[in-house]
């Protein structure tokens, strides 16, 4: 497939904006600012029929008019580039390499739902990505991409760049724009939805960073030519992050439903000489592995969701036959214990609970029937927390027992690890 | 009131089978309760924001794959909502075993036990019994700290259902306190160099559903079930919040050993929501200290306690020589804005009838720190009542300033229930008092004046009383005897009219119930009132 959202980061000097024009940027902006109305805008884009690629999959053009008309009210747009799930680093790889397209996206998006002012929060933790979005935010008002008025047109946009302090949870949408605030990062119940009272209470629309890159490519080539990619609903590229033990890992732009086995085994080398696969972890630590039997599965949300996982963010982990699942399970459930907020009962309670018996199983301490209290736990968590972060935790934690019970079942009667996965 | 009506739509549900209407907007929550379901929940409260961080509340609503939250979830029309479906009910156990993870479960050297919700609920039918946890697992933090003046935080037993911090936003308008760290290590924490400090900081400890906010006037002195309450009305300023004067029980029967030990808000809309200051909640402590326990005679100097039968005897007297050798002109008389409607009225009887004196007024009492919500500048409960009253000076009569200013021309003076200094100034009151030649003071506490009194009548508190206090707006609130009185002491109508009836009077013994009927019957006001349509809740004049 022709490349699209990785097709400048190669280029030396990729990130400055005589680059980005020299290969055709800010193209799609004049188009859209020049030949279209906001609402014909949010149209196209609804009919590309691009979802957003933050984890979640819902159509960007419906979210987008979910935005309120004729209100008094300043609207927001908010560029979620808060990248923290384990296995995912596609976001970086724009931020990094091609910030300007993100730019042209968030300015066209911005356009379309009538913000006067957008927000690029961005993990703090990126120290280059930080470095060249500012650059490039600079370059853009230098060019009048940013500011009154822009190119000319009745329209103007401001960007601000909050940075992230370090919590995994800031990039949930709600606790996002509480970090904006300067609040605590606790996730809000919705409703109210952040279309309607979002940041500082007013309409807001927030997508993710690959989301938006997508949008200045839908709206100079049009609505065919990206519905021509990729599966039955689910059209256009997609970024697929690939780690573990294989050959060469790192970010594949490949189109919506890739088949896994390819991704793994074609792009990325398959995995090291004399290893066996032992799981894939599909789309970022939160969704659920699958065994080695389930991986004939293409990459795109409805084949996953029929898998019984999720596409997420496309972080795709690959587990070997020399990894204990009970360490890794308990890696991820120390992450999720971490970075719990600490806000509502399930999760704060219950993902340190699950930290603690996996813990107690890897140290050869486990007792009896904590396989059973495992699932247990994450089936209260699962949909009784306020945001997803409890279930994301339940996600992680309760399909790999359930998968991996065996293994589970070794450890706790022989007190060790498998005889293959002993370091 | 009739376009309010319109505008507010009843939507028709089902819970638990039963059919219900609710109002648009209400939860399912408050729904529920309004037919007698109880929904279990911690971090709800209905007059703070919805915070729905508990999870308690969980219930299925057909239709929906998750459980939803009952306190923040508005009824909808049609909605099937099940409380106790097996969904549910695993739910609510599930979170009450998440909250007692890392609880202490210390209940029984715990100060909140016996109405504590995480106690309530885990006794009750949520609860699991068995825990799964072990006991040396649970996350150590800090316990006992003093996060303010009034409170005692224990971060331990803390559920972080985050009530207390609402409160201090929403309601005291002070946010001092806030959450800390992430996840099972959240607490709750004071902001750097804060303290939980604002005059409404003990409502945070009614709030918490737990033992982790305890107050520090409160916490150890008596466990909650030897408490027996009573409604009555502070007597800490003229706002006239609803409290519950809560005693030792054991002493209810046992008459003469009562004790206040706290001091609770009684929920009334009108007045006080369901919140109380500080000051008022510690306005109890002149119930239990201090008290005037027995008349007292000044004799050589020296004052004496003496009996009732002496000490009227004394009065009826002394009285009597001076109206005799100086006239009803020279005596003076000031009730108190802190006593009783029924108590003002009969001293205004008794000043017109017995004492036949045209210097009446009452004393005002302190004033000092006031705000825009509950605490008013007027620090005495009754001052509107006594205005009603009309409890002033008669046909060339002195006002109270001149009876306690060093030219008045008294020779005699009755004070009831009131400290002059409070409302005077110092030197002036003590020069004023130091040259009468009788002074009676019919006081509850030991004051700065009774050095100068002749006679003091050991009278009853506002606790030991039947009665009404008309609070700034003129709301008519009645008090409600909480406990006897203190052994000797006597309410300040009951002491009037035995003193009236030694002087030869034909005062009948009337009842305050029986005296509210006079007063409704003279003052335009408040005619058709009685005891019976004040209520409980008072009645706006």
């Amino acid at each position: 497939m022709e490349k699209l959202l990785t097709k400048n980061i190669h280029l030396p000097d990729s990130h400055k904006i005589e680059t980005y024009r020299a290969t055709g940027g800010y193209k799609a902006l004049a188009k859209a600012l020049g030949e279209y109305s906001p609402e014909d805008i949010i149209d196209i884009v609804k009919r590309s029929g691009l979802r957003g690629r933050g984890g979640a999959g819902f159509p960007a053009g419906v979210k987008w008019s979910f935005m309120p008309k004729g209100t008094e009210r300043p609207k927001y747009l908010i560029c979620n580039a808060d990248e923290g799930e384990p296995g995912t680093f596609k976001d970086r790889v724009i931020l990094e390499k091609d910030p300007h397209q993100l730019l042209e996206g968030i300015i066209i998006a911005s356009y379309a739902i009538g913000a006067q002012q957008a927000y690029l929060y961005i993990r703090g933790e990126f120290n280059l990505a930080i470095q060249r979005c500012e650059a490039a935010i600079r370059e853009a008002y230098e060019h009048n991409f940013l500011g009154q008025n822009i190119m000319g047109k009745y329209y103007s946009l401001d960007i601000l760049l909050p940075i992230g302090a370090g919590a995994y949870i800031c990039g949930e949408e709600t606790s996002l724009m509480e970090s904006i605030e300067g609040k605590k990062g606790w996730p809000r119940i919705r409703p109210p939805f952040p279309a309607n009272r979002g940041l500082f209470g007013c309409p807001t629309t927030i997508n993710n960073v690959e989301t938006l890159a997508n949008v200045p490519h839908i709206i100079e080539r049009g609505v065919e030519w990206y519905t021509s990619i990729g599966t039955d609903k689910n059209h256009g590229p997609k970024l697929y992050c690939v780690s573990g033990p294989v050959k060469r890992p790192g970010v594949y732009e490949l189109p919506m439903g890739t088949p896994l086995p390819e991704i793994i085994f074609d792009h990325a080398g398959g995995l090291f000489e004399g290893r066996q696969l032992k799981g894939v972890i599909p789309g970022g630590s939160s969704t659920p592995i699958l065994r080695p039997d389930e991986i004939q599965v293409n990459m795109d949300f409805d084949s996953l969701a029929k898998a019984g996982t999720m596409l997420g963010s496309a972080g795709i982990i690959v587990l070997d036959h020399t990894m204990c699942i009970v360490r890794s399970t308990l890696i991820l459930a120390n992450f999720y214990h971490h970075e719990s907020c600490g806000q509502c009962t399930p999760c704060r309670e219950g993902t340190g609970w699950l930290e603690n018996i996996l813990h107690h199983i890897e140290e050869g301490h486990g007792r009896p029937g904590d396989t059973d209290l495992l699932i247990e736990i994450c089936d209260n968590i699962m949909g009784n927390a306020i945001c997803p972060l409890g279930d994301a935790a339940a996600m992680a934690i309760g399909p790999a027992v359930k998968k991996y019970r065996d293994e589970f079942d070794y450890h706790l009667t022989n007190k060790q690890c498998l005889p293959e996965t002993r370091k | 009131m009739s376009a309010r009506n319109q505008e507010i739509e009843v939507k028709n549900l089902t819970i638990n089978g039963q059919a219900l209407q609710a109002e648009d907007g209400t939860v399912i929550l408050e729904a529920a309760r309004s037919i007698g379901i109880f929904i279990p929940h911690y971090c709800y409260h209905p007059k703070l924001s919805i915070a729905g961080c508990c999870r308690m509340c969980l219930v299925e609503i057909q239709g929906q794959p998750k459980l939803q939250p009952a306190c923040r979830t508005p009824v909808e029309e049609g909605m099937i909502v099940s409380t106790d479906s097996s969904k549910a009910i695993r739910a609510q156990r599930a979170q009450l075993e998440f909250l007692l993870l890392n609880h202490p479960i210390d209940c029984p050297i715990c100060d909140q036990a016996g109405e504590c919700g995480l106690q309530d609920f885990y006794m009750m039918e949520f609860g699991q019994h068995k825990s799964r946890f072990a006991k040396e697992e649970k996350i150590k933090r800090p316990k006992a700290v003093a996060i303010g003046p009034h409170i005692v935080f224990d971060a331990e037993r803390c559920i972080l259902c985050t009530r207390c911090i609402r409160f201090c936003i929403e309601i005291a308008k002070q946010p001092e306190i806030g959450t800390k760290n992430r996840g099972n290590h959240s607490q709750i924490t004071t902001f750097p160099g804060q303290q939980l400090d604002n005059p409404y900081s003990i409502n945070t400890v009614d709030i918490c559903p737990v033992g982790a906010l305890t107050s520090k006037d409160f916490r150890f002195k008596i466990r909650p079930w030897f408490l027996y309450s009573t409604p009555s009305v502070c007597p800490g300023c003229a706002n006239g919040c609803n409290i519950f004067i809560c005693i030792n029980k054991k002493h209810y029967v046992n008459l003469q050993r009562a004790q206040i030990y706290r001091l609770k808000p009684k929920e009334n809309p009108e007045v006080n929501d369901c919140w109380l200051c500080d000051e008022g909640r510690l306005s109890y402590k002149l119930v239990n200290e201090n008290r005037v326990l027995q008349p007292h005679i000044r004799q050589d100097g020296q004052l004496v306690l003496v009996s009732w039968e002496r000490a009227i005897n004394e009065i009826k007297n002394r009285v009597q020589k001076i109206l005799t050798e100086y006239g009803p002109q020279r005596i003076g008389a000031l009730a108190s804005s802190k006593a009783t409607n029924e108590a003002n009225y009969l001293f205004k009887k008794f000043a017109h009838e017995v004492l036949e004196t045209p210097n009446l007024d009452f004393l005002k009492g302190l004033t000092g720190y006031g705000d825009d919500f509950l605490i008013r500048e007027d620090k005495t409960p009754n001052t509107r009542g006594a205005i009603d009253l009309e409890i002033g000076p008669g046909a060339g009569g002195i006002g109270a300033a001149e009876m306690l200013s060093p030219a008045n021309p008294l020779k005699g003076l009755w004070i009831m229930g009131a400290e002059p200094t409070e409302s005077y100034d110092n030197e002036q009151v003590n020069e004023a008092l130091a040259s009468l030649e009788l002074l009676i003071i019919q006081t509850s506490n030991f004051t700065a004046s009774c050095q100068w009194a002749h006679i003091i009548l050991p009278s009853a508190t506002f606790a030991e009383v039947d009665g009404t206090f008309i609070n700034y707006k003129g709301r008519v609130q009645r008090v409600f005897k909480a406990m006897q009185p203190r052994p000797e002491s006597l309410a300040n109508e009951v002491i009037l009219g035995r003193v009236a009836r030694a002087m030869g009077y034909d005062w009948q013994e009337h009842t305050p119930a029986e005296i509210m009927r006079q007063i409704a019957a003279e003052i335009p006001r408040y005619h058709g009132l009685d005891y019976e349509k004040i209520g409980d809740k008072g009645i706006q004049t």
